[in-house]
Order: structure tokens, then sequence, then C-alpha cells
């Protein structure tokens, strides 16, 4: 054996008498992943950087199986809401780590979207499955070695089986121009006399079970009524009562509040005027586009327009839906859902 | 009396009302002058189901005829003289000048005569006289049988032809724009008539509607491809060609004040083909090199050389028609090979050239140089020598004709040849091939417009490729474009699939083959072991089992005669060689005719050579790694060239470039039951594929290796196989299977007593436990894992113990002890001479300090979200002790 200082001084570290090889303990909740840098460059293999130029990364993870939220409800699917969350993460994590974008910069998140290509390999089963992201970045607006944004594009696999893609836009703003967004947007919110926020009643929104969910607490939207245009427009709960949605400390409503906002009325809506039975229903695809940030205490609405119901390639019924999210007159995202009816 | 055919059936001064006394009429008048039988009167007016009173009722309608007739001819009495029974049937007779029909027969030869003449307004006074005399479809008004209806076509026939050539000699006449309205109603109402088109084509461009006359040509090919599925003739297409060039010569111009014919012979080449695409910058080269409208040209030949199926005939002849006004005398194509495909010699391809030239047979005595001399004296011709063979060849030829520019096109560069130009093409460009296919097989790619870009990729771009491609689409209307490229798709099987009616592409490649030597052709198979991707000189060594110098020499013929590729390296890298797909596709089944023992030693050869230029590059990107079988390397590394200092030099950029070889290898090594080889080649790749994160080579390779080290019983390879299949299930986060895959391996390590493969098996169940989130169980294994590295003297072990305690301290939140532990680990890496692992140390150590703010904490000591747990690996968000 060759001697190592180094060496000697951790084996003084604290250590079982066996080698430990027993089967790992249950993932814990979280979004817990790996995220993989490809390097394209034998620079960028050697050093570990990455030059302002397209970079592939790939997040590998084991998808939840007893998130609070994420595996709520049914529990056919695996929802898309982990793949956005975790590409959404990465996408802030490489943007400071690999394109040395500074902390001081926010991050606003432009739009984002996921669709399934194919369904069956988002179906849950009674092993566990894993998802890996194929992400390719392509910096945008390269300022002094510096990108003032990121487009994302990413292949989705399960377990082997390629079932998806997703895209996200984000921009890295410059902290002045940030506080005068959110300055000028807020404003603008409370333009038309909107001041205050209640939270509508627990009961006044729909069961979990009509939103595709189990737990009460995970309901985010109030009951729906219908507009003079004959649109659906409910209030959004921009504070549930499960802490799943504060785990993120923002000033502003969380995008998983908007995203399973989007999800719980879509599939409402699909059962109210299709008919289709929330328990079976998946999610297809998902889209939005943001144009500002929702504040935490002003009331947060949304608004929902039917598109045509058709059917996919494998005959299930398939319900697009346009949701628009606003607080006073001012329009914060828009979202379309497709939701799809399983059999 | 006067009788009308030519229109609804009718009599004047009065037309039996009685349709069936019309019939009886009309089929007298179609044959009039003529004996018509009873039979066939009684046909024409029941069919095949006459009455059992047909001959009593016939005789009726004659009688009733009869009286019309006498009404109208009181001279004939009343049984009249015209309809007489004339056994076995009647016959009705009438002068030249009472039919209408007759009439127009008369009129139309008149007419012919006259045009023919040159007396072109005679000519269409006469025709238009006698159109007019139609009032209607011929024969109308009464129901037709057999007789009726082919006359009924007959005269419809002869109509048209009359009408096309009353607008031909208008035509000539100057006439063009009064005639567009009437053409264009023709053509609604005779939408198949080529002749019309062309017609119409003229009329608008003479009209100044160039434009017009082109989209014309386009709703013809539209209506015949729609209609017929067939192309328009040669007639309209080259008329189309002019058009595209403005031909001065398809204006109109006074009679009398046209340019003199020039001497003949005037030759033209084949019609171009109306779906060429592309080639824009060639094209514009090319005719950069020819000689000007005056004559003028700095060069006597065009070479267009490029591989077999690029195009070059097309191109040649598409060059010949843009360029026809600065030639004069036109141009012609001679292609130089026999009907077998042998090259012709020198005579015999000036002999031909000649004929071409002149129809009369060559005088016994006059010699072949002499006589092409005389042929193109005084003329200004392009002449188009396709299919040259080599220098020697054409030599002869082009010294007969010196004054004369020649087109040759070669599938070899004929560098040899002095005063000409080179013109080299190459495969289409994606977006160029995706359009050739639409336009041979366009609506079959409305519903899938991704298939089209696949099908091209699949053809590797070729024209004759895609030709046939879309060809054979076009013939099945029962496929999608998807099915097809899903043929493509298999290497080995996708040759077959484009052959379209002549259209046989292996059999156009095989020419080639067939063209070089045995040694060449043995090369060209052989080099098909190399995979798809490209491959360089070392590899091409060991295939071919040859010195590099001969091996490079081979490689420059092969790419000489188009059969194999060189790509140029990157920055002042050495060429990498390889195939286009299709001749790839080509090799590979000729490679599965030969006999099998040759192709096994050539994998043999390969995978050794794989052996010894890895280790090289793998021993410098991650030294240490691999502990066994490093003495196996039957191939001295310097029979392989400087193979062996290029992979330790640039050993990533080696590994880039050559992944796919040895990939490629390990699947052909387990193919030919190379068991040993296989495990060993995919040993010396994981290192890079961990390093890259390349999981689909680094699955496929493990897959196979770990079948062959079970087959050649070797415990440690096996082994070692599982504990790098666990490492890509760790970097996959199926952390349950890892383990299984660390554990199996490290009893198999253990059984074999190789207690440093059982160490590492312990890092990476190390590492699996850190990414769970487990930080206090992963630092007590990876200390584990550091005594039994430390025992075993494994000091690559060694260090990635210590890199593992390091990032348990990070994920902990103890900054000062990872800090130390960093330190630690990069001095090891440095010993190592591992740089990747030394720069993964320090960017660590710097990160841990720039955060120190926030690690000051004591009492709430910071967790970091994500920690970089191996180089470009990052484990986020797991929970922690």
């Amino acid at each position: 054996m060759s001697t190592d200082t180094s060496a000697k001084e951790y084996a003084r570290l604290p250590r079982a008498r066996q080698p430990e090889l027993l089967a790992p303990a249950a993932a814990p909740p979280g979004l817990g992943h790996h995220l993989l840098h490809r390097p394209g460059s034998a620079e960028s293999v050697m050093l570990g950087t990455a030059a302002p130029v397209a970079q592939e990364f790939t997040l590998s993870a084991r998808l939840p199986e007893h998130h609070p939220l994420f595996n709520d409800g049914p529990g056919i699917f695996h929802d898309l809401h982990y793949p956005i969350e975790a590409m959404r993460e990465s996408v802030l994590f490489v943007a400071h780590q690999y394109f040395r974008v500074p902390a001081s910069r926010p991050v606003v998140l432009a739009s984002t979207e996921a669709v399934a290509t194919d369904l069956e390999a988002w179906r849950r089963g009674t092993e566990p499955s894993y998802i890996s992201v194929d992400m390719i970045l392509h910096p945008v607006d390269v300022i002094n070695g510096v990108p003032r944004g990121l487009t994302c594009e990413a292949r989705l696999s399960i377990d082997g089986v390629r079932c998806g893609d997703a895209k996200a836009r984000t921009v890295f703003l410059m902290p002045k121009v940030y506080h005068n967004h959110r300055a000028r947007g807020r404003a603008a919110s409370r333009g038309n006399g909107v001041n205050g926020y209640s939270v509508p009643a627990v009961d006044d929104r729909p069961s979990a079970e009509a939103v595709g969910r189990s737990d009460p607490r995970n309901v985010v939207i109030g009951t729906p009524v219908p507009d003079d245009s004959g649109r659906l427009r409910v209030q959004v709960v921009a504070q549930p009562a499960h802490p799943v949605f504060t785990a993120s400390a923002t000033d502003h409503v969380p995008s998983t509040v908007l995203l399973e906002a989007s999800r719980q009325l879509a599939i409402l809506a699909a059962g109210e005027l299709h008919g289709f039975s929330a328990s079976s229903c998946a999610l297809g695809g998902w889209a939005a586009r943001f144009q500002g940030f929702a504040e935490i205490d002003l009331p947060l609405m949304c608004t929902l327009r039917a598109e045509e119901l058709r059917r996919d390639a494998a005959g299930r019924r398939v319900f697009p839906v346009a949701l628009t999210f606003s607080q006073g007159a001012r329009e914060l995202a828009t979202v379309t859902v497709e939701v799809i009816q399983d059999y | 009396m006067r009788f009308h055919i030519l229109g609804p059936v009718a009599m004047e001064p009065r037309t039996p009302t009685a349709a069936k006394v019309r019939v009886v009429l009309a089929v007298l008048l179609a044959r009039a002058n003529e004996t018509v039988s009873t039979e066939c009167l009684i046909d024409e007016l029941w069919d095949n189901a006459p009455p059992r009173t047909a001959g009593t009722t016939l005789q009726v309608y004659v009688s009733q005829l009869r009286r019309l007739l006498a009404e109208g001819d009181p001279p004939a009495g009343p049984l009249g003289q015209r309809l007489f029974t004339v056994p076995p049937g009647y016959m009705l007779r009438a002068k030249d000048d009472e039919i209408d029909l007759i009439q127009f027969e008369s009129l139309h030869q008149r007419g012919k005569a006259a045009y023919e003449s040159g007396n072109f307004a005679e000519a269409a006074t006469l025709l238009r006289e006698g159109l007019g005399l139609w009032t209607g479809a011929a024969l109308s008004g009464i129901p037709h049988g057999y007789t009726l209806s082919s006359t009924a076509v007959r005269l419809e026939e002869l109509r048209m032809s009359a009408l096309e050539q009353r607008i031909t000699a208008d035509l000539r006449l100057g006439r063009h724009k009064e005639l567009t309205g009437e053409l264009m109603a023709l053509i609604t109402e005779h939408p198949l008539r080529e002749t019309l088109y062309a017609h119409l084509m003229v009329a608008l461009f003479r009209s100044g509607r160039q434009s017009d006359a082109l989209r014309t040509f386009a709703k013809a090919r539209g209506a015949l491809v729609e209609d017929l599925g067939i192309e328009p003739g040669p007639g309209l297409r080259t008329l189309h060609e002019r058009i595209l060039r403005s031909d001065p010569n398809l204006a109109w111009r006074e009679p009398g004040t046209a340019r003199a014919e020039p001497a003949a012979p005037v030759a033209s080449p084949p019609p171009a083909l109306p779906d060429f695409v592309g080639r824009d910058d060639a094209m514009a080269a090319a005719l950069r090199a020819i000689p000007d409208a005056k004559g003028r040209s700095t060069t006597r030949a065009l070479v267009i050389s490029g591989p077999t199926g690029v195009g070059k005939t097309a191109f040649a002849v598409k060059l010949a028609w843009r360029a026809a006004d600065r030639f004069p005398h036109g141009s012609v194509l001679v292609h130089l090979r026999d009907a077998h495909g042998a090259p012709l010699d020198g005579r015999e391809a000036m002999a031909k050239l000649a004929n071409r030239l002149e129809q009369t047979p060559a005088a016994a005595d006059e010699d072949p140089t002499d006589r092409l001399h005389r042929l193109v004296r005084q003329r200004r011709l392009m002449v188009i020598l396709d299919d040259v063979a080599s220098e020697e060849q054409v030599r002869p030829l082009l010294a007969a004709i010196p004054a004369t520019f020649a087109v040759i096109t070669s599938r070899r560069p004929l560098a040899g040849l002095d005063g000409v130009r080179h013109q080299v093409l190459d495969v289409l460009k994606p977006g160029e091939a995706e359009l050739l296919l639409r336009e041979i097989a366009g609506p079959q790619f409305d519903d899938d417009p991704a298939a089209a870009l696949d099908i091209a990729r699949l053809c590797g771009y070729l024209p004759l490729g895609l030709r046939a491609a879309g060809a054979g689409l076009a013939a099945r209307p029962h496929w999608t474009a998807a099915m097809l490229a899903q043929r493509l798709e298999d290497e080995t099987t996708g040759l077959a699939e484009l052959v379209a009616g002549d259209l046989d592409v292996r059999a156009s490649l095989l020419v080639g083959y067939r063209d070089a030597d045995p040694a060449q052709r043995r090369a060209f198979r052989m080099l098909a072991l190399a995979p798809l991707a490209g491959f360089s000189l070392w590899t091409a060594t060991a295939l071919l089992g040859t010195t590099p110098g001969e091996t490079e020499r081979m490689l420059e013929q092969l790419v000489q005669s188009y059969l194999v590729e060189a790509r140029p390296g990157q920055k002042d890298q050495a060429p990498r060689y390889g195939y286009h797909r299709l001749m790839r596709a080509l090799a590979l089944d000729l490679l599965a005719a030969q006999e099998p023992a040759e192709t096994v030693s050539a994998i043999e050869r390969l995978s050794e050579a794989c052996l010894a230029v890895s280790r090289r590059a793998d021993a410098r990107l991650t030294p240490g790694r691999i502990q066994y079988g490093l003495d196996d390397a039957s191939v001295d590394p310097r029979s392989l060239g400087q193979a062996g200092e290029a992979a330790e030099a640039n050993a990533v950029e080696w590994f880039q470039a050559e992944s796919p070889v040895l990939v490629d290898t390990v699947r052909r090594a387990h193919g030919a039951g190379l068991w040993p080889q296989v495990w060993k080649i995919t040993e010396r790749l994981s290192g890079y594929v961990e390093t890259r994160a390349a999981w689909d080579d680094w699955a496929v390779t493990h897959e196979l290796a770990l079948e062959a080290a079970r087959r050649d019983g070797d415990a440690a390879a096996e082994a070692e196989v599982l504990r790098s299949l666990g490492t890509l299930a760790w970097q996959q986060q199926r952390c349950r299977q890892a383990v299984r895959y660390f554990e199996d391996a490290r009893t198999l390590f253990l059984s074999a007593v190789e207690p440093v493969g059982a160490a590492r098996c312990l890092i990476g169940v190390g590492d699996v436990t850190l990414s769970e989130g487990e930080s206090a169980r992963a630092g007590k294994v990876y200390g584990d894992a550091l005594e039994e590295c430390a025992a075993a003297g494994d000091d690559r072990g060694l260090a990635d113990a210590l890199r593992g305690l390091a990032v348990v301290e990070l994920q902990s939140g103890r900054a000062e002890p990872a800090l130390e532990a960093f330190t630690a680990f990069g001095d090891r890496a440095d010993r190592l001479g591992d740089h990747r692992w030394s720069q993964f140390a320090r960017r660590t150590k710097a990160w841990v300090l720039e955060h120190a703010g926030q690690w000051s904490d004591v009492q709430a000591p910071w967790v970091p979200a994500a920690v970089e747990a191996r180089p470009g690996i990052w484990v986020v968000g797991g929970d922690v002790d």
C-alpha cells in the first residue's frame, strides 16, 4: 500500500466495521435528481467549463411516487409537473453554474411547454420509473460572454422510451429593469381598483376528485362560473393550504400554482363540458407564455375557453383548452392544455 | 339537297323528326355511295337486342326516309332515286358538294397542301372555311351504335387535326395575340392534348407573357401527371426549356426575315430532365467556363466528375440547353461505352461521334480523324463525351476536334488532361434532395413532409437514389412515404428498394466497382467493416493488413475512383475516410458474398489495433483505471503509423473521433465470436463513455461485453463490466439497479481475488448512497473503500475514495473539512496525472471559497442544493442527514 497523509487523516473518520451493501432507502420527497453535463469539446471535458455556445445536459431521476402533489389523485399516470419543474430548475442552475449569469440577475421564465408524445410511457406501473430529460441549452444575446437569455429544447424518455418533448425560454434581467417591471406590473394589476384579496371558501371550491386530485388541500381553484361570453371564469387560490406550493419562497405566486390551477381547471371543464372522467384523465400537453408575475396579495383570476374536441391517434378523446390568467385588467399568462380521456 | 353530319344530323330541306330514321340517314351518309348492310343498320338501331320485327321496321324507316328525300329532290320522282336497295342492304347516293363531311375533307386537304408549300395565309383561310362547316359535335342529336360511335371519334380527330394546323398557320402569320383566348378555351375542352398546350405556350411567349407560358406548362404537366400519371412528352419539355431560356428562335419573325438555318449538321442533346433541381452554383461556374456567344474561351473542355449517380450527365445536358445560344450548330452527346458498359477505345469513340454528326456512312478511304475534323470544321458545336473511363480514351478524340468545345463526364477526375477546367459534382443539398423527391412523388409526401427528408438522408442525397426512391414511391400509391423510409433504414436491404423500372441503383453503382482493379475491389469491400461515420488511416491499415504507406496509396486510388470519400480533418489533422451511404450498402452486400474467414481475420486485426491504440488514449484520459489485461496487445502500435502518439497526445479528441470505430468493432467482434476482444475494447472505451455520459454507446457495448466475458469464462472481466454498468445505472439514477450491479461485481472480484476491483465497487455504492442524500452512510462506505484501496495499492481508487469523502463533507455543509478533503483528492489526482480530476478538485475548492459567506454560520450550516459529485455530474436536491 502506498502511504498518504490525507488517506491516514481520513482513516480516522467513523465508519461501519463491515461494508454495507444494503438496498437503498426509499427516495426522499422533493426533486432529487442528477444533472449531467455532456461536454462537447475536449477543453470542456477536461476543465468542466462551458463556452457560451449550445451545451447539452441530461437530467436523470426516479419519478416521484409519494409526492404530496404530483402523486396526489388516482395515480394512473405520471404528471407532466415533474419534468416541467425539474427542467425549469435545471435551466436556472445551468445559467448560473455554466453560463456564468450573475446571481444578482433575476430570472424571468418567458415560456414553457411540454407534450407527451407517447402516453403509454407515462402510465404508472408497480415498479419505479426513471425519467431522463436530454436538454440542449442555447445561449441568447451573449454580451461579454454572458447570455441575456437561454432557450432549452428537451427530449423526455421514461424507462428508455422516448415519450415527450419540452421547451423553455428564460430571460435574465438586469436588477433595475426587473424591479421596474415588477413595479409597473403591480401598479397595472391594481389599476382598476382591485385591492385586497379574499380566498374562496372551501365549500366554494370544487371537490378534489373533480379536479383530478384526492387531497382537498391541493385544490387551487374556486368554483367556476360562466362569464358573459360563455367562458368559464374562476378564482385561483394563490395561497393553497398545502405547504408543497410554498416550498420555494418567492415574492410572487409560484409557477407550480399556475401549472396546477390550469391542470385542475382543464380537467374540471373536461368533466363538466364533455363528461370526461377526472379519475382517468391525463395531460397530453401544457404550454404557457408568461407576461408578468402574479402578486400574492391580489385576486388571481383564470378564464377558460374550450376548443374543439378531437381524438388522438389512439382514438382517445382530447380536449384542448386555452386559459388566461389575469389580475385586474392585467393579463399575466396564457396557457394551453390538452386533457386526454384515457380508457 | 344538303346533308349535315358535322354537327346535329340534318338534311335540307326537311330533316326526319324520328330519331331512328335520322340514325339510318346518318349511317348511310357516313358511308355515302357505299352499300350498307341491313345487319349493320339493325345493329346500329337496336344494338344487340333487335326486336323480332326488326327487318320490317327497318323497311318502314327506309321508306320514310325515301319519302323525305323525294320531297327535297322532286326530279327524282316519288320513289326517290338516291336511296337504292342494293343487296345485302342500301346505298345513298350524294354528290360531293351535297355532304358537309366531303366538303370539309376537301378543304382540309387543300389547306394542308398550302401549309406545306409555305402559303400559310391560304392554308389558314381554307382550314378556317372547313372548320366553319362544323355546327357542333359530329353526328350529334341521335343515339350512337358501334358504327356511328367510331365514326364520330374519327371525325372529331379530323377536326382537331385541322384546327391545330390552322392554329399553326395563324401562329406563322403572327396572330398569336388573337389565338390565346381560343387556345385557352380549347385546353379547357381538351385538357390532355399536348399540342394545344404547346401552341398556347408559343402564343403567350410571343405575346410577351413568358411567365404565363411557363404556367401553362405547369398546368399541362399537372393535368397529365394527375390524370394519366405520365410526364409531358419530349416536344413539350423541349419547348418549356426554350421558353425558360428565352430562346430567340422562338420569337415570331416576319416571313422572309427568319435567320438563315445554320449549315448542317445541327444536333441536339437529349431532352433535359424536367425535374432537374439545384446545382445553381455549379451551373453558374460551368457557364463561366464554356465559350461565350462569340466563341471565345480560355479553355477547350470542361471535365465534370463525381461519383456514380450524382447526375453528371443530367448536368451536362442541362448545361447544353442553358448554353444553346452560344453554340449555333447545336450540341451532341456521345456515350463512350459499349452496350456491355465497357469503355470504347479512342478510335471507336471518334467513329461514334462522327456517326452522330453525319448520317451517311464513312467513306472507306477516309481517315477517322480527318472525317471528324471535316465534320466539325467551321461549326460551333458543343460535344458532350459521356462516361469517359480515362484520359487515354479521349485524348485522340480531343486532338481531332481542337476547336470544338467538349464537356466530359467521368467517374474519375481525369487530372491528366491538359487545358481543361474541372467541375466536381457532389450529392445534393438536403433541401434540394427533398425538392427532387417532391417533384417526382409529390402527393405522397403531403401527409408526411418529414418522411421526404428521411428518405433523402437515407439515399445519401444522391440524385440516382432519390430518383429511384421517388419513382418507386410514385409507382406504389398504396405505400406511404414513411413505409419506404422504414425499408430504406435497413442498410443491408435498403439498396434492394431502390429499383424503379430501369432505374436500378445497385446495378449503376456496380459499374464503378467493376471498373476498379482486384486489389481496389478487395479494399472497397473490406473497408466497409469500418463504421458509416468514417475511419482514419490506422483503421484502414488494420482492415487491409497492409503498411500505412500502402494503405494510404490504396485509399487515394479509391478516392480518385469515387468509391470512397475523403473528408478533410479538423485543423491540421489527417483526413478521414468514409463511404457514401449507398456505396457502403453495396460494399457490405459484396462483403457478405466473400469468404467469411477473410472477413473474420480483418475484424480480428481491427480489434487488436483498437486495443493497441485506445489503450494509450485511455491511459491519458483516465490514468490508472485499467488494471487488467494490459499485456494483451498483440499488435505493435508502430505498425499503425503515428496513431498511438496521436491518441495519447489528444486523448479526448481521439475518443471523440474514434469512439464510433470502437463501438462498431465491439459489435463486429461480438458477431465474429472474438470474446476477449469484445470485453477488452469495451473496457478501454468505458472511461470515455463515462466521461461524456454517452449512455447509448455505454449500454450497447457493455451488454455485449458482459456476454463475451461470461463466454470467455473470465470472472474479473465480467466483474469489471458489471461495475461499469453500475456506474451507468448510477448516472441514470437507477439506484437500486446500480447497487445490484456493484454487489454482483464485488462478489465476483472477491472470488477472483481482485481486491482493487472489489474496493472500487464500494466507491460505486458510496456514490449511490450519496445520491440518495444519505451523506453519513455514504461517508462510511467511502471510508471502507479508502482502506481497501490503500491495502490493495490502488492509487486511482484511493483518490476516488477521497473524492467521495470530500463530496460528503460538501453535501453535509462542512466547508473546512470539504476543502481539506478536496485538497487531498487533488494531490492524489495530480500524482496520478489525471488532469480532469485535478481540475475538478481545484474548481470545487474555488467554489467553496466563493460561497464562504454562506458557510460562515456555524449554528445553521448552509447546505448546497446541488453538489458536483463527479466531474460534470451534479447531485441535486436530495435530502441531507
